[in-house]
C-alpha cells in the first residue's frame, strides 16, 4: 500500500512537470512572437522591443521556462500584462476559492441525486422508470451547460423573478446572503456530469445484478433487501468512485462555459479572459492549477480506491 | 503495403451491405432510429442549405428583433438578420466542423492506438503514457488554449478539437487493437511473415472497426458540444458566420426581450447532439449483438 501510494504520488508529480513543460511550450514556444500576440499586429517596433526587453523575451526558452518554473515553485506566477501590476498568485487564490464553491456545490448536489437515480434504474432495468431515466439522462449529456444555464435563466429569472441571473459573488458582503446566486450555477454545471454518473451508476448495478454471486445469494434465500445493500451496492459503487473523479475533471474544465454564462468569478473565466486578453502570464498559472488539482483529484480517488477494494489493498492487484 | 490497402477496402466495402442490416435491425431500438432519421434531416439540411434559406443568413435587415411570426419563422436577431435562415445555415458551419475534427481525431488517434498496441514494450508504453498526461487536460481547457495561440477561425476550431480527440480515440483503439492482438490470427499472420504495416492494418483494423464506429458516433457528438461551446465562448468560428453556438452568445445579452434567439440555435444544438448520442448507443448494441 505505501508503495503503491508513493508510487502514485511519483508519478503524478512527473505529470505535471511534463504538463507545465506542454502548456509553457504552448504558449511560448510556437512559432510566433509573444510580444506581436500581446501588442498586436499594428503594434510599432520599439514598443515591440520595449516589452521583449520588459519581458525577458530575447533569451533562450529553456531558460525562461526554467525561470518560470523556479518562480511557480516558490509561489510566484509573475505580474499580470493586462490588469497593470496585479500579482497573478493571490489573483488565481481568490478566484480558485469561487471556483472552489461553485465545484464542492455541484458535487453535494450530484452525487446523492445521480447514485439515487443510477441504482433506482439499474434495481429497475428494463421498467418504463429504467427508460425514463436513461432518456432524460441522455438528454441531460447533450445539453451543453451554457444551453442549460440560458433556459434555467429563462425559466427563473426572465419569467419566474426567483432567482439572479448574474453569479458574481462578492465575499467581502459575506457568503451567506448570496447563496441564491449560486442556485442556477450549480444546477447548470450539474447537469452533464449528473448524467454520466447516473449511466455508469446504472451500468454497474446491472453488472453486478447479473453475477453469479448475486445470484446465488438470492437462490439461497437471502431477503432481497440484505442482497441489495450487501451484494449489489457494495460492488457496484465502487467504480462509481471513479466515475466521480473522471468527471470532477470534467467539472473544472466545464466549469468555463457555466462561469461565462452566469459571469461567475471563477478560475476557468479567468483564463478565458486571459486568452482573449493575451496575458501569457495568466493563461499559464490558470491552466497549470487547473491541470494539477486534476491529476491530484485523481491521484487521491485513485488512493481511496485501493483502500476501499480489499484486492488492490492487499497487493494482488495493480 | 498495397496489398494491404486492398484488403482493407474490401473490408469496408463489405461493412457497407452490412449497413442495410444494421439498419433494419436498428428499428427495435426506437431511439437510436430516431436518432439516425434526425441525423439524416440535419444532413440533408446542412447539404441543401444555400437552396433552402428564405433570407440570406448573414443579410441585415431594418425588421430588427422581430418575434417569431409568418415573415420570419424563428424570427429576426438585432441586425435584423433571419434566424431560420441562420439555424439552416449553420447546420452546414456544425457539420464542416464537426466532420472534419472528428475524421481528425480518428485518423490521429487510430494511428496512434494501433501503434502504441502493436509495439508493446517501450514504444508502446511512451505512446500510452503521453495519451494519459494529455487526457489530464480537461477538453475544452485545451482547445481554449491553443485557440488563443494560434487565434480563431474555422480551420484552427477543427485542428484543435481533432487533437482534443486524439489522445481519447487513440486509448479506445489500443485497448481495442490489444485484444485483437491476442488472437490466433495475428500470431499467424506474423509466423507467415507478413509485413507489421499489414499486420496492422489489414488484420487488426478491420476487426476494430466497430470499436472505431461507436467512438466516431460519440466524438461526431461531442464535436458539435465543444464547437458550440467554442462558438459561445467567442473563440470559435467568427461572426458573420452563422454559428449555434455563436448564435446563442449574441442572444445572451437579449435574453429577456427576444427569447427566441435563443431558443432556436439551442433546440438545433441539442437534437444533432441528442441524435448522435442515441445513435451511439445503437451502434453499440448492434456490435455488442444486443440486437
Amino acid at each position: 500500500m505505501l508503495i503503491y501510494s508513493s508510487k502514485r504520488l511519483l508519478q503524478a508529480v512527473v505529470s505535471i512537470f511534463i504538463a507545465s513543460l506542454l502548456i509553457f511550450l504552448v504558449a511560448e514556444g510556437l512559432p510566433g512572437d509573444v510580444a506581436q500576440m500581446v501588442l498586436g499586429q499594428y503594434a510599432t517596433e520599439e514598443s515591440l522591443e520595449a516589452l521583449r526587453q520588459e519581458l525577458g523575451l530575447n533569451r533562450p526558452l529553456h531558460v525562461r521556462y526554467l525561470d518560470w518554473l523556479n518562480g511557480v515553485l516558490h509561489g510566484n506566477f509573475g505580474t499580470s500584462l493586462s490588469r497593470s501590476g496585479i500579482r497573478v498568485g493571490p489573483l488565481l487564490v481568490q478566484r480558485a476559492r469561487n471556483s472552489l464553491v461553485l465545484a464542492f456545490g455541484a458535487l453535494l448536489f450530484v452525487v446523492p441525486v445521480s447514485l439515487l437515480l443510477g441504482v433506482t434504474a439499474g434495481l429497475n432495468r428494463d421498467s418504463w422508470l429504467d427508460r425514463l431515466i436513461s432518456v432524460t439522462t441522455l438528454g441531460l449529456i447533450s445539453f451543453p451547460s451554457f444551453i442549460t444555464g440560458l433556459i434555467l435563466i429563462l425559466i427563473f429569472s426572465v419569467y419566474l423573478g426567483w432567482l439572479p441571473a448574474s453569479g458574481a459573488i462578492d465575499w467581502s458582503n459575506g457568503i451567506f446572503s448570496q447563496l441564491n446566486k449560486l442556485i442556477l450555477p450549480i444546477l447548470a454545471l450539474s447537469g452533464v456530469m449528473t448524467g454520466y454518473i447516473v449511466r455508469h451508476t446504472r451500468a454497474s448495478v446491472v453488472k453486478v445484478m447479473k453475477s453469479d454471486y448475486t445470484r446465488s445469494a438470492i437462490l439461497k434465500g437471502m431477503n432481497s433487501k440484505r442482497v441489495i445493500v450487501n451484494h449489489v451496492l457494495r460492488n457496484a459503487l465502487l467504480p462509481t468512485i471513479t466515475v466521480i473523479a473522471i468527471n470532477l475533471g470534467w467539472l473544472l474544465g466545464g466549469a468555463v462555459v457555466v462561469e461565462a454564462t452566469f459571469s461567475y468569478p471563477g478560475v476557468a473565466r479567468l483564463i478565458l479572459t486571459a486568452i482573449k486578453q493575451r496575458d501569457i502570464p495568466i493563461m499559464e498559472a490558470g491552466l497549470l492549477f487547473v491541470v494539477a488539482a486534476y491529476i491530484f483529484v485523481n491521484l487521491f480517488t485513485d488512493l481511496l480506491y485501493s483502500f476501499i477494494n480489499p484486492k488492490l489493498r492487499y497487493g494482488e492487484g495493480e | 503495403m498495397a496489398e494491404a490497402l486492398e484488403n482493407l477496402s474490401e473490408q469496408l466495402w463489405s461493412r457497407l451491405s452490412f449497413l442495410k442490416e444494421f439498419v433494419l435491425r436498428l428499428r427495435k431500438k426506437p431511439l437510436a432510429f430516431t436518432g439516425l432519421l434526425v441525423l439524416i434531416f440535419w444532413i440533408f439540411v446542412s447539404i441543401l442549405s444555400p437552396v433552402l434559406v428564405p433570407y440570406g443568413p448573414t443579410e441585415f435587415s431594418t425588421d430588427k428583433f422581430t418575434s417569431p411570426g409568418l415573415d420570419h419563422w424563428f424570427g429576426t436577431d438585432r441586425w435584423g438578420r433571419d434566424i431560420f435562415s441562420r439555424v439552416i445555415a449553420g447546420s452546414r458551419t456544425a457539420f464542416i466542423l464537426a466532420l472534419s475534427a472528428t475524421g481528425l481525431g480518428l485518423f490521429g488517434g487510430t494511428l496512434i492506438g494501433l501503434t502504441a498496441a502493436y509495439y508493446e514494450g517501450p514504444i508502446g508504453e511512451l505512446l500510452g503514457r503521453a495519451m494519459d498526461i494529455l487526457m489530464a487536460f480537461p477538453a475544452l481547457l485545451i482547445a481554449m488554449f491553443i485557440l488563443g495561440v494560434l487565434g480563431p477561425g474555422t480551420f484552427n476550431v477543427i485542428l484543435v478539437i481533432g487533437l482534443a480527440h486524439t489522445p481519447r480515440i487513440g486509448r479506445v483503439a489500443r485497448s481495442a487493437a490489444l485484444e485483437v492482438k491476442a488472437q490466433e490470427f495475428v500470431e499467424a499472420a506474423k509466423v507467415r511473415g507478413e509485413s507489421n504495416f499489414y499486420i496492422m492494418f489489414s488484420d487488426i483494423l478491420p476487426n476494430i472497426l466497430d470499436t472505431l464506429g461507436v467512438e466516431g458516433a460519440i466524438r461526431f457528438a461531442y464535436s458539435i458540444f465543444l464547437s458550440a461551446s467554442l462558438g459561445f465562448l467567442g473563440l470559435g468560428v467568427q461572426p458573420p458566420t452563422p454559428d449555434w453556438g455563436l448564435m446563442i452568445s449574441e442572444a445572451r445579452n437579449h435574453l429577456q426581450t427576444a427569447p427566441w434567439m435563443v431558443i432556436f440555435p439551442a433546440l438545433a444544438i441539442a437534437s444533432l447532439v441528442l441524435a448522435a448520442n442515441f445513435l451511439a448507443e445503437g451502434i453499440e448494441a448492434y456490435s455488442s449483438g444486443d440486437i
